[in-house]
């Protein structure tokens, strides 16, 4: 799962506004001195930085403002939404303010952009409506609002302030992931929590379908057979678990298929978490556990050229206690084997087919696609369309 | 369970979407240089920020010349307590040490200029430093007093000249007319010309002695020098600002004036003209005396019609205005004879330009013209450039900043406070610090290995202390002489410049003139080019242009006439090698678009430009920035945003410095594209044509496009900055010891796995100390030898290209080092650099007996392709998906199985690196872990206990007090109860039998650093064996790691691979063996 406590730390925040005739200033800012020097007993004795030299940055002309902002001060990145408002009522007839987020410049910060965009907006409607910011120099309630936000963020992710009966500060921190990869039809998700324990009504109806046939063997392809669901839903909802992190895609698991060690293999053995794991995940029910050095040669002896069946007969005895398919499985999972694909090619390309399944059989085979990938599309056994593939020439058989 | 994390392969793009230049000078930042020119889409805007961000820029768009500190700043409203945008409060005072008569030295201008028109007459050229001398003193007191009516004096004087010649030619009536309209605009930019030069500095270290001293002198008593010649009144109003002025613009004055200044290059010169004949072909030579002759009968008239199209340029040199008067004064005094000469010499070079202009200037579509190229990424460039031009205390770190989605990353570099800009120690510390550890650094500056250099360097030209402080010692030295010297070398330049008359003379006649000549023009150039900005000045050097213009040709179609004259006017890069040194001569000395490339500096090596360097130091540039357009996405930001600073940002910038600080060169380059921008504005040229312009005619525009190009197709950057060739690239990460996720699918050609990081072994930095590390390797070329040795622009003949034609897959470097009869040094280096270029790669030497296996990254998808090539190199083999059938479709076993017979083998292995170098196959290696077994593990527990037993037994015997603790190292959980019951035999049996069970196999993670125990566990390992056996077994033993591939260590430690082999059949038992790549 994702670590959701994994946050970057607000190291200051702070409220700037453009004095009419003072120029950029700070008004309030936690900690106190972080920003500007500050007579606070509990100040820090230097600034984070220098504001003097930045403050064009803080509040610019009014073809950045609106607009998320960040800038590399030193050791420290500001990120910023400074708002301008237009209005007779200010004194240069605009109102320019800013609230600022310093983090440490390697901190990664794409959880709280939309925090400083949605807070600035907030604030940005609140001085619309009654002022809220300007009509004070800087109000004892907007101070609060700040040190609670920064507290709360800090320590707790989120933070709900409420500022009067229409308003309330209602934010919270959401890690941002990578956009799931497309997967595949051939590829078997597996859960990583329990699914039906978390879902709820409000779920998608395809996504209830489908939950209880994701069991680590079905395929997509299986999933949506088996749910009766529409295929390219079943692999949306796939996806979209998947960007949760709540399953995660192997390839299908079959006795004819060949594995082979990766250079992580190491990991195995250096690692004992990764060892302690193993030896319960592959444990069948009741068998004791076995020795990480077993199951570390067993590991080893896997290799190209030789599929898990006749595997299997070579090391039987070495393999007492070992579920083989949680065996491969936590392998694959690891990283510390790899399955090797077997890539029909025809010698001669030229060749076309009328049925339509050899057709598209064939047109597969031209796109170089391996096994899994061309059964679960013509949803043919690899025995038969093998066979199918050598009516039309010479079949060579890539494992890569 | 958690699954793997991604592996971040495959990702190629490198989120640029631009690369821009900007410089700080006097007036303000400036925006000077972009590519690419489609950068111009405008961002979206969003919500309310649309409406006021499309006002303002709509309003700035619409006012032609703003003012930078109102419209364009991105700062609101610059409060006066900011430090930064108002310099002119510290600068006064050090102006007046400058400008007050008794301190400063006789002015040396005035001086110069005037016994110019005196020796004029003279027919040496070589004048006597003497009699020059004489004459400058004397005049100089007579400028001193009578400055105003002096530069009134003058004013009419050129008046007169101009007249006269554009009587002489018949000027026509409406020139006359279209100039007025002219004027009248000129008058407008002036106006905001006057606000751009808000803020100025001043060099406190800035040689006394340099020409322009008349001219200040001159300004600190005259009024306002716009005002003297009451044509540009709002130009400056008080005389502060003038000065300041003057100050700006005497760093912004010609180099090349410098160089003929310098004492030091008045022999030079000569030199440099032996040694260029030699250098340069005659060809070019013939060329450039062609070229040459035609600025130099057009005189001070080019240069103050130049001056025109540079309204807006950095040098804007209002305060330059009395002194051209006084130079075009002298000019005149001594050109009136020759006019005719003057306009018959015009070959009619461009002098269509201002005609143009005028007409141009009428249309509102130049205006719209220059608008639309004046926005950048939907931001107005004077507002960008603001922007991106940070304060001093954000120079020289990092500058990242971010809108939206788009980032701007960059170095500002920004000159020291003694006006160098040489890295200080700070810097240096920040180098050291940035490093980016271990991978081939990016900022190595490989020089080009051609065909001339066939040693090259791997260094850090610009880390190269030796020469910077060289440099250093060399400034310190001009500053003194400037100070010192100041009349010295004011009588020196005065003499060349007195010099370029008998030249001037042998105009008429000889136009092919000797190389003398030539320098001298450049020198007559820079005396006069500071004419600008005095409208009716240049209006009369328009019409004399224009007409002779006209005269010259009157077949040409003004289109390509105006093409050709910046061409013509600007020395092209193209020649480069000669490039820094041309622009030393003509291009950032004249401001003048001067008409003659100065063949004699261009080809002039080094020597010349080293010495140049102090007088190139006065560029009014006081900080520049390369600024580097991004839009990574938000989940990349960071690696994205670093990876280009320390690869190609920081570098660039560094060098860049280094380069500006050795010899002007940023500003310089940076002057020309603002002029090539300006000229475009007035002209109208469309903006595909000034992008074509500038890359031709700047070297640093084109370096930037390159890097540009480059680092969007993910390839190296081969740029020539100043004449060196550098290289930038961001390291592609061609390999990987991860298999990528099945569900990331691999990109990047040529990727193959391997737990080898032969990158970092590769850091450049410490070959020393690592000695040699991978001459037992051999290098895999990733192309045709051929192919290659044509793309690095090697010499065929050279030891490179003998040593790329040597190199092959089956031998190690040490044995190709000896076949090309190469130094191991130099052939690592010439590995290295392979590699550096991805030409090349590091690879066990393939052999028969190597097992190699069709990795999951073979690139299977483009199999069909491949299988042609395949059949094509190897008509001979089976095809390509056979040969991958056969080495694939059993156990991994050597890839000598697979070859059919023996004269077969060449081809098979060369087969068999064929395919590794497409990524097709990956070696199997060998990986073994020490497993020690339970049996191990009692049996040392045994001896142990046994051994224990006894000794404890023989001190109980020997001595009645013993020690508990030798019990406890072998029981360890021992309780004292037991112990204390006396039986020791029954105790340790139980105990060993609950050892028993928990014992367990282990392996031996670290056997290099094998505790006491571990080694015992070793020892029984191959206790019983031999002598021979037990020797070798402790040798590879601390290989047994997992880490370190078995079969590399034979040569590691020089033993033999049967005795290995023996050695683990005989221990088989007691390791796990591993392999994979």
């Amino acid at each position: 799962m994702a670590d959701f406590g994994g946050f970057p730390q607000i190291l200051s925040l702070f409220y700037a506004t453009f004095h009419p005739t003072e120029g950029t200033k700070v008004l309030y800012q936690v900690p106190p001195g972080s920003v500007v020097k500050s007579t606070d007993p509990s100040a820090f004795n230097t600034p984070l930085f220098d504001f003097e030299s930045i403050n064009s940055y803080i509040i610019p002309k009014p073809q950045l403002c609106n607009k998320l902002l960040t800038l590399r001060v030193n050791n420290y990145r500001i990120v910023s939404h400074p708002v301008h408002i237009w209005g007779s009522s200010y004194a240069r007839n605009s109102f320019l303010f800013n609230f600022c987020f310093v983090f440490h410049k390697d901190a990664d910060i794409s959880a709280y952009n939309p925090v400083v965009r949605k807070l600035s907006k907030m604030f940005q409607a609140l001085e619309e409506q009654n002022k809220f910011l300007s009509s004070a120099q800087m109000s004892e309630g907007l101070k609060s609002i700040v040190d609670q936000v920064y507290e709360d963020l800090n320590n707790y992710c989120e933070c709900f302030i409420p500022i009067d009966e229409a308003n309330s500060i209602n934010i919270k921190l959401f890690p941002l992931h990578h956009p799931p990869p497309r997967i595949k039809a051939f590829h078997v998700p597996i859960s990583t929590v329990q699914l039906k324990a978390v879902m709820d009504v409000n779920w998608d109806p395809t996504m209830e379908k489908i939950v209880e046939f994701i069991d680590g063997i079905n395929s997509v392809r299986k999933i949506a057979e088996l749910a009766d669901t529409d295929y390219k839903l079943t692999r949306k909802c796939i996806q979209h678990l998947m960007y949760y992190g709540c399953v995660i895609v192997v390839d299908i698991f079959q006795f004819s298929n060949s594995y082979a060690c990766t250079a992580d293999i190491s990991t195995l053995a250096n690692d004992r978490h990764v060892g302690e794991e193993c030896q319960s995940y592959v444990a069948s029910p009741g068998a004791n556990k076995r020795n990480v050095c077993d199951l570390l040669e067993l590991y080893c002896s896997l290799h190209n050229g030789q599929t898990v069946k006749e595997w299997y007969i070579a090391n039987r005895e070495h393999l007492r206690g070992i579920d083989i398919r949680r065996f491969i499985s936590f392998g694959i999972i690891k990283g510390i084997i790899y399955r090797v694909n077997v890539f029909p090619v025809l010698e001669d390309i030229n060749v076309a087919a009328t049925d339509p399944l050899d057709k598209r059989l064939l047109r597969l085979t031209k796109n170089i696609k391996h096994f899994d990938d061309i059964c679960t599309d013509t949803q043919t056994s690899r025995v038969q369309s093998l066979q199918s593939l050598e009516k039309y020439g010479e079949v060579v058989l890539i494992r890569a | 369970m958690s699954s793997r994390e991604p592996s971040g392969l495959g990702g190629l793009t490198s989120h640029l979407l631009g690369i821009m230049l900007v410089i700080t000078t006097p007036n303000g930042p400036q925006f000077v240089f972009n590519y690419p020119q489609t950068a111009n889409a405008p961002v979206p805007r969003q919500g309310k920020g649309k409406l006021v961000a499309s006002a303002s820029s709509n309003l700035a768009g619409n006012i032609p010349r703003r003012k930078w500190d109102r419209e364009t700043s991105p700062f609101p409203y610059s409060t006066p307590s900011s430090p930064a945008l108002d310099p002119m409060s510290g600068v006064s005072s050090r102006l007046y040490r400058f400008d007050s008569p008794d301190t400063s030295p006789p002015s040396s201008a005035y001086s110069s200029s005037s016994s110019c028109s005196t020796s004029s007459d003279s027919d040496d050229a070589n004048l006597s430093y003497s009699s020059s001398g004489g004459s400058g003193v004397t005049e100089d007191s007579d400028d001193d007093d009578g400055d105003v009516d002096n530069t009134l004096d003058l004013e009419l004087d050129v008046l007169d000249l101009l007249g006269g010649s554009s009587l002489n030619k018949g000027g026509e009536p409406n020139h006359q007319a279209r100039h007025g309209h002219r004027q009248s605009r000129r008058r407008r930019t002036q106006v905001a010309g006057g606000g751009l030069l808000r803020s100025s500095r001043s060099r406190s270290h800035t040689p006394g002695g340099h020409p322009s001293n008349g001219r200040r002198t001159n300004l600190s008593h005259s009024p306002a020098p716009g005002d003297s010649a009451g044509r540009v009144p709002a130009l400056t109003s008080d005389l502060s600002r003038s000065l300041s002025l003057s100050q700006s613009q005497r760093r912004a004055d010609s180099p090349s004036a410098y160089i003929v200044s310098s004492p030091r290059l008045a022999p030079l010169t000569t030199i440099d003209n032996s040694t260029i004949a030699k250098n340069i072909m005659p060809d070019d030579i013939t060329r450039a005396l062609r070229t040459s002759n035609i600025p130099m009968s057009l005189g001070s008239g080019s240069n103050a019609r130049d001056a025109i199209s540079r309204r807006r340029s950095v040098d804007n040199a209002h305060s330059h205005l009395s002194h051209s008067h006084k130079r075009h004064h002298h000019h005149s005094s001594r050109r009136k004879s020759s006019t005719d000469s003057v306009v018959q010499n015009h070959n009619g070079d461009d002098h269509d330009i201002p005609v143009e202009n005028v007409d141009r200037s009428r249309h509102p579509a130049s205006q719209i013209d220059q608008q639309s190229w004046e926005k950048i990424f939907g931001y107005d460039v004077d507002f960008l450039a603001a922007l991106l031009c940070p304060r001093r205390s954000m120079c020289d770190t990092k500058f990242e900043f971010t809108v939206g989605d788009l980032a701007f990353l960059g170095l500002p570099m920004h000159e020291r406070s003694d006006g160098k800009w040489n890295a200080g120690a700070g810097d240096r510390l920040r180098k050291l610090r940035r490093k980016p550890a271990g991978s081939a650094s990016a900022s190595i500056t490989m020089k080009s290995i051609t065909s001339d250099s066939d040693r090259f360097d791997g260094e850090f030209r610009y880390e190269d202390d030796g020469n910077e402080a060289d440099e250093e010692y060399f400034d310190d030295d001009m500053e003194v002489d400037s100070s010192t010297n100041a009349l010295e070398r004011s009588l020196l330049s005065l003499t060349l410049e007195t010099s370029q008359d008998p030249g001037r003379d042998n105009m008429k006649e000889n136009v092919a003139n000797n190389e003398t000549t030539m320098t001298v023009t450049t020198v007559d150039e820079e005396g006069s080019n500071p004419a600008t900005n005095i409208n009716n000045m240049l209006h009369a050097f328009q019409n004399q242009n224009a007409n002779s213009a006209t005269a010259a040709r009157d077949s040409n179609s003004e289109g390509s006439n105006e093409r050709a004259d910046i061409s013509d006017s600007f020395p092209s890069d193209d020649q480069v090698g000669a490039s820094s040194s041309a622009e030393v001569s003509s291009l950032a000395g004249s401001r003048t678009p001067s008409v003659m490339p100065s063949p004699l500096l261009d080809s002039s090596p080094r020597p010349l430009r080293k010495q140049s360097a102090p007088g190139d130091e006065k560029s009014p540039m006081i900080m520049f920035h390369v600024v580097f357009a991004m839009n990574p996405p938000e989940l990349e930001y960071n690696m994205r945003i670093d990876e280009m600073y320390d690869y190609v940002a920081a570098p660039l910038a560094e060098c860049l410095r280094y380069e500006q600080h050795k010899s002007n060169y940023v500003w310089k380059q940076a002057q020309m594209m603002i002029r090539l921008r300006e000229h475009a504005a007035m002209s109208g040229t469309p903006q595909e044509d000034l992008f074509a312009q500038t890359l031709t005619k700047s070297s640093l525009a084109l370096a930037l496009a390159q890097i540009f190009i480059a680092l969007s197709t993910s390839s190296i950057a081969k740029v020539v900055i100043n004449g060196i060739t550098r290289s930038f690239q961001i390291p592609i990460q061609m390999h990987s010891a991860t298999l990528p996720s099945i569900l990331e699918p691999v990109t990047i050609p040529g990727f193959y796995l391997t737990t080898e990081d032969y990158s970092a072994r590769l850091g450049l930095e410490d070959s020393q100390q690592n000695g040699m590390p991978f001459l037992e390797h051999a290098l895999l070329l990733l192309d045709e030898a051929d192919k290659i040795i044509n793309e690095l622009q090697t010499d065929p003949r050279s030891p490179m290209a003998r040593f790329i034609r040597s190199a092959s897959p089956t031998e190690s470097l040490l044995k190709v080092a000896a076949s090309s009869e190469l130094s191991l040094s130099d052939a690592e280096t010439y590995a290295r650099h392979l590699i550096y270029w991805r030409r090349a790669r590091i690879i066990i030497p393939v052999h028969r007996r190597g097992i190699y296996i069709v990795v999951p990254t073979a690139p299977l998808s483009r199999l069909r392709t491949h299988s042609k090539l395949f059949a094509k190199a190897f008509p001979s083999l089976p095809s390509l998906p056979r040969m991958l059938e056969e080495i694939s479709s059993h156990e991994p076993r050597p890839y000598g199985t697979l070859i059919p017979s023996h004269h077969l083998r060449e081809r098979y292995l060369d087969a068999l690196a064929w395919l590794l170098r497409l990524g097709y196959l990956a070696q199997l290696r060998t990986f073994i872990w020490l497993r020690i077994s339970k049996a191990v593990k009692r049996s040392v527990a045994h001896d142990d206990r046994l051994r224990k037993v006894l000794e404890s037994s023989r001190a109980e015997y020997d001595d009645d007090d013993y020690d508990d603790d030798s019990h406890d190292i072998v029981l360890s959980d021992t309780s004292p109860n037991s112990r204390r019951q006396g039986d020791d035999a029954a105790v340790s049996l139980s105990q060993l039998l609950a050892e028993d069970n928990q014992l367990e196999d282990t392996i031996i993670l670290e056997p290099d650093r094998a505790n006491v125990l571990e080694r015992k566990w070793m020892d029984k390992i191959v206790a019983g064996q031999n002598e021979a056996i037990v020797e070798l077994f402790w040798k590879v033993a601390k290989y047994m790691n997992g880490r370190v591939a078995f079969e590399d260590v034979p040569g590691k430690e020089g033993i033999e691979r049967r005795d290995l082999r023996t050695l683990l059949a005989i221990v088989k038992e007691h390791i796990i063996i591993s392999r994979h790549w």
